[in-house]
């Protein structure tokens, strides 16, 4: 009885080794959840502001009977293919679609600053008259726009990670491109002067998408040129010497994620002159990026989606299975 | 002798313990890089000349039957190659081929200047599952102002 006792006085080597190794096995589940639990708050609360976006867009259109416009322009948008109204006309047009859905947005003060007689600036360098009073409203930050994931969100930057879709496809669906890099599409929900109804999304909100998520918007910090963009921004149409630029607005023509940055807060190496952001969506959150469908609903777009599949779910109205082919 | 079997199998669940969650902290090595793995890279011309500028969608082709994530390959003087983790699955492709020259002068907004070379190139290779090059030369019927 008393050797009983004197044994179970302290731990054996052998207990102590079963009790870390069953320590290292918990640590090891739980070290890779802790690294990712910030990332993962960014993310929600980026699917999050996307949603308040859907709900703004769907108010909208419950009271104004229409999608907004991807963007306002005082030249005529002929809807052909290969067209070229987008290379003539002034370098700074009406709202763009960010900022006629700010009332919606809980962001009705702001819209009341705006005086939609006048034209809005589209670039850092195609600006309004100083004197306007839409010129200051550039410059201001936005956060409903940015998502957090973006390194360049808050600090005041004017960036913007959410850019409407105007259509998809490949080269042959492009209504109108510019000299630079940059496309215009006429068959998705917003576009350069679209009033798209529910009824016109033909293929069903569930499987056109509305908004997307990105990290080529031209910022000030993102970019080699002195060329970059607002969240404010309204479509820029080019002269012949001049490009045209959709700003707010993209298209499902190359795979996500598939460029090199132009947002963040320093420019990505490797980056070029072509500044090709309406082309293509993507975000700072690894593998892909959300995409925000018509009935308001949000989904995690991986960056291996197939691209015909991808191309159809921009475009409103092709009338195709998803998957299919013509 | 009791005591002495107890030991051994308490030392016995103490090292698998300890391989099984030196196995989960190690992981299982350097993982697989995802779909598109085999890189594709290239001389592409125009004209006879190499082209200066361009980007290179590579899609699988859906009518052939292939399936897998799409790519893009940037030009720089005539050469390009696929990103490293997003390359080709192999199979049948859909190319598209875009061609720019960026000009010496900015226009009036300090952008630089850059105008496209042709309409967009299509065409289609059968690629091998593993990595390869290939060239193409970009044929246009004529070269058409926009």
């Amino acid at each position: 009885m008393q050797l009983m006792v004197k044994r179970n006085r302290g731990f054996t080597l052998v207990e102590l080794l079963v009790v870390i190794a069953i320590i290292g096995v918990l640590i090891a589940l739980l070290l890779p959840a802790v690294q990712q639990a910030r990332e993962a708050a960014r993310r929600i609360q980026c699917v999050n502001q996307m949603k308040q976006i859907g709900l703004a867009l769907h108010n909208y259109h419950d009271t104004h009977k229409g999608f907004p416009p991807g963007g306002i322009v005082a030249e005529k948008v002929t809807k052909g293919l290969g067209d070229n109204w987008c290379n003539s006309g002034s370098a700074t047009q009406g709202a763009p679609w960010t900022v006629l859905i700010l009332p919606f947005m809980e962001e009705g003060s702001r819209h009341d600053q705006y005086d939609f007689k006048l034209p809005l600036s589209a670039s850092f360098t195609s600006q309004v008259s100083s004197s306007s009073q839409n010129y200051p409203l550039w410059y201001e930050q936005n956060n409903k726009y940015q998502c957090p994931s973006d390194p360049a969100s808050g600090n005041g930057v004017n960036n913007l990670n959410y850019f409407g879709v105007q259509g998809g496809g490949s080269s042959s669906n492009v209504n109108c491109s510019g000299g630079n890099s940059n496309v215009f599409f006429v068959n998705g929900i917003m576009f350069a002067n679209s009033n798209s109804k529910f009824r016109d999304i033909t293929d069903g909100t569930t499987k056109t998408f509305l908004v997307g998520e990105t990290k080529y918007h031209l910022t000030e910090s993102g970019t080699t040129s002195t060329f970059y963009l607002s969240w404010a921004s309204s479509i820029r149409l080019g002269t012949g010497s001049t490009m045209p630029h959709p700003a707010t607005l993209a298209g499902t023509y190359e795979p996500i994620n598939s460029r090199i940055p132009t947002g963040g807060t320093v420019p990505a190496s490797g980056a070029d002159s072509r500044t090709g952001y309406s082309r293509l969506f993507g975000s700072f959150h690894p593998g892909g990026c959300n995409m925000l469908l018509a009935d308001a609903s949000v989904d995690f777009t991986a960056e291996t989606i197939n691209l015909d599949i991808y191309r159809q779910l921009g475009i409103r109205n092709d009338g195709l299975p998803i998957g299919g082919t013509e | 002798m009791i005591q002495l079997l107890h030991r051994k199998a308490a030392s016995l669940a103490a090292l698998l313990l300890l391989a099984s969650s030196l196995t989960v902290i190690c992981g299982c090595g350097a993982g697989d890089i995802g779909p598109g793995k085999y890189q594709v890279s290239g001389v592409i011309t125009f004209q006879g000349q190499p082209l200066p500028e361009g980007e290179i969608i590579f899609a699988p082709d859906a009518s052939a039957g292939n399936q897998g994530p799409a790519c893009i390959a940037y030009v720089k003087d005539g050469k390009y190659s696929t990103q490293y983790g997003k390359g080709l699955v192999g199979g049948a492709y859909k190319i598209e081929v875009e061609g720019f020259e960026t000009k010496a002068e900015v226009d009036v907004d300090g952008e630089t200047i850059v105008a496209p070379l042709f309409r967009t190139f299509v065409t289609t290779h059968e690629f091998p599952q593993e990595d390869s090059t290939y060239d193409l030369e970009v044929e246009v019927p004529k070269k058409k102002r926009r």
